[in-house]
Order: structure tokens, then C-alpha cells, then sequence
């Protein structure tokens, strides 16, 4: 075997094939992990059948006048179950039951509502969608929307980092963060800030679980030319999750 | 021959057959004749088109002013006398609840937006607590507190110089009513008297809107309604009052209030409404009183009539004065209640004196 001395230290190889051989190993790396980490996740349920889920819900809400504050809380768990009509041209015809509500959605493969036939479009919910192709691990995904705020319309953001994907259960981990752009002013100051995370089940075609924690703040005060006072001051907090409890045939 | 032509443009640039609504710049008026020689019109502008030259604006212009000022100063003070002390903090609190209401209202239909975004699932709609409810039924505590307050505050101004309870005193509906029946023993005007005194009083007590079992104690009524409220309710109603006057420091009606609800009525001021409620209108000896007895002492009735106890009864008297009107003497009031203020009440019909027989039956 031939080996060349360079400054007393014995090497293997032609000069300049270490170098080479760094640069390809970080190339497969890159590509290996390409390869396995990257997936593209969209919502594919099964036709006839129905989907039980469990949500929770902890709210939280205080309100104080100068010293004296007053605090209520309470909780609830509802389960809802999801049956599933259809698929039409790529969108699925779900019917959704929480004890005698009922209403119908038409939902997409990216997570978006194409229809809601039993609910009005302006109070239906900000969605989360899944972005269209394969999704890097640290990728953030944003969705914005405009919600209906009396006449006006407030900005507002999803934003999703798809944080590991688990092949061993096909389950990817996604972090969230919700913002909403309220206008502010130095009379009224107000904010809400979501936080959660939530799982996509590959298998089942859908998310399985998921907890996100929504804070909400106003500050309310009173303000005459050059002076300020503080009145009232509102702080509530949502936790809201869901958990897939099973998938039947029926 | 007199020659009539039409007005040349331009030539009378302001007025003279010139429209000024055109600035003067020689636009004919239409059908004015002037004379060819002379320039002059035939016959004068009419009276209005001359109020409408432009020199004459300024003459005009008050005219408005006065019409708004005369329109609008009954409807401002007629606001005004509607208005109370408490008014303009009251509102502000109001306007802040609404304010609050209605962001909160806005605000929790955007959280409901962000509170489910999985589109297979249902937001979640369990009861909203709402905390603020609380202070919202504390501050109709205050508002009710503050219409009582300022219901006393107005009653111990209008009523607390206890003038009103003088004028009270020396009139005499009654005997003014059956001066015409004096003549007639069997129409028992001098009974009647004094229960037509009793009812004119207390009926023009219920027009001032003065109630006497619960304005006697005006200092107990705003006392009453303060122990309505906690410790803590006082302290934030102080609070809000602060919050008010640092807002809005030339406000003198709040300050007035709040220097009201922290130092409360003087004694001379209760004293006066309840001299009012006191005050009986057979009472006193004024001229008016002198001229009925003058007018009584020629009456062939005695006056040493006794009081019919069927007149005196409860079914003898209107309904709405109650039973303590026929006790106590013609419908006067009982003798639990407060002394009266308006000063030894004198039968003015008793020509006898106090040591005769009392006829009218007032204690």
C-alpha cells in the first residue's frame, strides 16, 4: 500500500483526499437525511369511517379594578365524533356530532375548510393547513387570515414548525403559535398569543392529538390630555386539547 | 316718449339691474326696466331683494345666532334640570362599561377563532366565565346609590331653607273651599275643613314628590342607602371617583357630589325638609288666617261643634291617605310622628279661645 509522509505524520491516500472525503460524507448526510426526515403530510381520512376524538378545555379569566380582582375558572370535556361521508374530488365530506350539534364541513387534504354548509362563514375557526410537498424538521409553515372583527378586519397568523417526525409510529410533532394583530392604543392595550403543540398521525390521516394554550390581555384606561389613569385590566386563559380515541368502521 | 330698453351688461356692476350672485360683473336682472336716459330703474327693488344685498350680510347675520340661542337654551336647560349631580359621573362610568362590553364582546369572538384549529373538530363551547359581571352589578349598586343620593341632595336644596314649610303653614285650602257653607250648620263645613286642608297638603307634598315616611329623615335616607354598600364597594366607588376628578379636575358638579357623599347633609338642611313634611296648612296666624276669622266670626254656626266621628273614620276619607288620617284629630297627623315644625297650631275658626271647645278637632 502506498502512503505519502507530509511533515513527519503518515497519511492514506492521494494530498487533498481527506478533504474530498469529508465533503462527500457531509453530501450523503444531507441527502440521507433529506431522504428519510422529509414528508409530506396531508390529511387523507377513510371513507365510512368515524373518527371519536376527546376534547378539553380550561378557561380561565380575571378581572381587576385597581386593588380588588375577581377569578373564574371552569372546564369541560366533550367528545366529538366525526363521520366520514365521502371524498369528492379530493375534498372530504365529514359529518361532525357533539352530542346533538351537528354540522357538516368539507375539508381539504391541507387541513383547510372548503365548506361549511351548517355555520356561518364569519365565526367559523382560524384552521391550521398543512403546507403542500414534503416538510423539512425546524420548516415553519405560516397560514394568515383576516378574522372578521365588527367592520373591520383583524390580521392573523398560524404559524407551524414540524419539530421530528417518528417513523417507528408515524407520528410527525409540530409546534404552534398563534398570533392575533390587535390594534393597540395607549387607552386600550390588548394582545392574544397562542402556544401548543400538536401531533399528525400518518397512519390515520389526520391529527391525533394536540394541546395549545391561548392568553388573552386587555388594559383599559382612561386618558384627558395629559392624563392617564388605569381602569379595568382583563387576563384569560384557554387550554384547549384534543386526542384521538379511536377509528371505527361502522 | 319715454324709451325703455333693457339694462346693458355691465355698465351698473353692483346692483342697479347687475345680479351680485354673479359678482356684480353686469348679468342683467330679469325684468327690470330702467330708463334709457337717466339709468334709473322705474320702479324700486322689492324690499326683499334689497335685504339680500351683500352690504346688508352683516346686519342679517345675528338673526340666526338669536333663533339657535332661543331654540336651543329651553332644550339645554331643560336637560339640565333633568340632569342631576351625579349625572356626568354616572355617564362615564357607563360610557367605560360600554366601551369594555363592547371589546370584550369583539376580543372573545377572535379568541373562539384561534380556539380550535383542526378543521375536523368543533371549537369548544363550554360556559364563558365572566368575571366582570361582578363589578358590573357593583356599579349598578353605585348608580342606584348615586340616584339616591342626588334625589337627597335635591330634595335638601329645594326644600332644606324651610321656606316652603312657611308658605305651607299660612294657607288654608279648607277653609277657603267652604267659606260659601259656613252659613249652613247641617253642610258641617268647619268639619270638612280640615280635612280638605289635610288632603290639599298632602297632595301637593305628592306633586313636589315628597314621600313623609321616607323623606321625614333625609339624613337617614342617604345614610340608609350608603350601609347598602361594602367596605369594599366604598372604597372603589372612592376609587372611581378619584380616577373621575383627576380626569376631569374643573368638573365642580362631581366634586360636589363626592364632597356630598364624604361629609353627608348638615342638620340644618334636614331639619328644613322635615319641617316641610311637618308643616300643617291650618297652622299659623298670617293675615290670611285673620280674615278668615274675621269672615268666621260673622257665621251663625258655633263654634263649639263637635266633630262628627262618622267624618273622622276611615270610609269619611280617600283611600289613598290611609287610616292615620282619621286619627289624631281630622286627619291630621299621629301623634308618634315627628313634632311639628310649623309653629303652634292655632283654630283660627274657634272664637272662643283655646279654653272653648275645639271644633276643628287639630291637636
Amino acid at each position: 500500500m502506498r502512503y505519502w509522509h507530509d511533515h513527519g505524520r503518515k497519511r492514506w491516500g492521494p494530498p487533498g483526499s481527506r478533504l474530498l472525503a469529508v465533503l462527500t460524507g457531509v453530501w450523503l448526510v444531507l441527502v440521507g437525511v433529506r431522504g428519510v426526515a422529509a414528508i409530506p403530510l396531508a390529511f387523507r381520512l377513510k371513507p365510512g369511517s368515524t373518527y371519536a376524538f376527546e376534547v378539553t378545555s380550561r378557561l380561565s379569566s380575571e378581572f381587576s379594578v385597581f386593588e380588588n380582582r375577581h377569578q373564574m375558572s371552569t372546564a369541560a370535556t366533550g367528545t366529538i365524533s366525526i363521520k366520514v361521508l365521502g371524498a369528492r374530488q379530493g375534498v372530504f365530506i365529514i359529518d361532525l356530532w357533539e352530542g346533538e350539534n351537528h354540522t357538516r364541513r368539507f375539508l381539504k387534504p391541507d387541513g383547510s375548510v372548503a365548506g361549511a354548509p351548517g355555520e356561518e362563514a364569519t365565526r367559523l375557526p382560524f384552521f391550521w393547513t398543512l403546507p403542500a410537498g414534503d416538510w423539512q424538521p425546524g420548516q415553519k409553515h405560516r397560514v394568515t387570515k383576516g378574522l372578521a372583527n365588527g367592520r373591520e378586519t383583524i390580521p392573523a397568523a398560524w404559524d407551524l414548525t414540524l419539530r421530528e417526525f417518528d417513523a417507528a409510529s408515524g407520528r410527525a410533532r409540530i409546534e404552534v403559535a398563534g398570533t392575533v394583530a390587535l390594534p393597540a392604543n395607549k387607552q386600550v392595550q390588548r394582545s392574544i398569543e397562542a402556544k401548543g403543540t400538536i401531533f399528525f398521525n400518518v397512519r390515520e390521516g389526520c391529527f391525533d392529538q394536540g394541546e395549545w394554550t391561548l392568553t388573552y390581555q386587555l388594559a383599559y384606561a382612561n386618558k384627558e390630555i395629559a392624563v392617564q389613569r388605569d381602569l379595568w385590566k382583563v387576563q384569560e386563559t384557554r387550554v384547549v386539547g384534543f386526542r384521538l380515541k379511536g377509528v371505527t368502521n361502522d | 316718449m319715454t324709451e325703455y330698453r333693457s339694462p346693458e351688461p355691465g355698465r351698473f356692476p353692483h346692483g342697479h339691474g347687475s345680479d351680485f350672485r354673479n359678482g356684480g360683473q353686469g348679468r342683467p336682472t330679469p325684468g327690470r326696466a330702467i330708463h334709457r336716459a337717466t339709468g334709473a330703474h322705474l320702479w324700486p327693488e322689492r324690499r326683499t331683494q334689497r335685504w339680500l344685498h351683500p352690504g346688508n350680510g352683516l346686519r342679517l347675520a345675528p338673526i340666526p345666532v338669536i333663533l339657535a340661542i332661543l331654540v336651543l337654551l329651553p332644550v339645554r336647560l331643560a336637560a339640565q334640570a333633568a340632569d342631576g349631580i351625579h349625572t356626568p359621573f354616572s355617564i362615564w362610568l357607563m360610557n367605560n362599561e360600554s366601551r369594555v362590553l363592547g371589546q370584550l364582546a369583539a376580543d372573545r369572538r377572535l379568541l373562539d377563532a384561534m380556539s380550535m384549529g383542526n378543521g375536523m373538530l368543533l371549537a369548544p363551547r363550554p360556559p364563558w366565565p365572566k368575571p366582570e359581571n361582578r363589578f358590573w352589578r357593583m356599579h349598578l349598586k353605585f348608580f342606584a346609590y348615586l340616584t339616591e343620593a342626588n334625589e337627597v341632595y335635591r330634595l335638601a336644596r329645594q326644600f332644606g331653607s324651610g321656606d316652603l314649610a312657611k308658605v305651607i303653614s299660612s294657607v288654608h285650602p279648607g277653609e277657603w273651599a267652604t267659606l260659601g257653607c259656613r252659613g249652613f250648620p247641617t253642610l258641617r263645613a268647619r268639619e270638612i275643613a280640615p280635612f280638605l286642608n289635610d288632603v290639599c297638603g298632602k297632595a301637593y307634598l305628592a306633586v313636589l314628590g315628597l314621600d313623609q315616611s321616607r323623606d321625614r329623615d333625609l339624613a337617614g335616607r342617604l345614610d340608609r342607602a350608603t350601609r347598602k354598600l361594602t367596605d369594599t364597594e366604598r372604597r372603589l366607588l372612592n376609587n372611581y371617583f378619584g380616577n373621575f376628578l383627576a380626569l376631569y379636575p374643573t368638573n365642580r358638579t362631581t366634586r360636589r357630589l363626592h364632597a356630598f357623599l364624604q361629609t353627608g347633609l348638615s342638620k340644618q338642611f334636614v331639619q328644613g325638609v322635615a319641617s316641610l313634611l311637618m308643616a300643617k296648612p291650618a297652622g299659623g296666624a298670617d293675615d290670611s288666617g285673620g280674615l278668615l276669622a274675621d269672615l268666621a266670626s260673622t257665621a251663625d254656626e258655633a263654634a263649639s261643634t263637635t266633630v262628627d266621628p262618622a267624618l273622622l273614620g276611615p270610609d269619611a276619607v280617600p283611600a289613598d291617605l290611609g287610616t292615620d288620617t282619621g286619627t289624631g284629630g281630622g286627619g291630621q297627623g299621629t301623634a308618634s310622628e315627628a313634632p311639628e315644625a310649623g309653629g303652634p297650631q292655632i283654630d283660627i275658626f274657634n272664637v272662643l279661645g283655646p279654653d272653648g271647645e275645639t271644633g276643628t278637632g287639630t291637636p
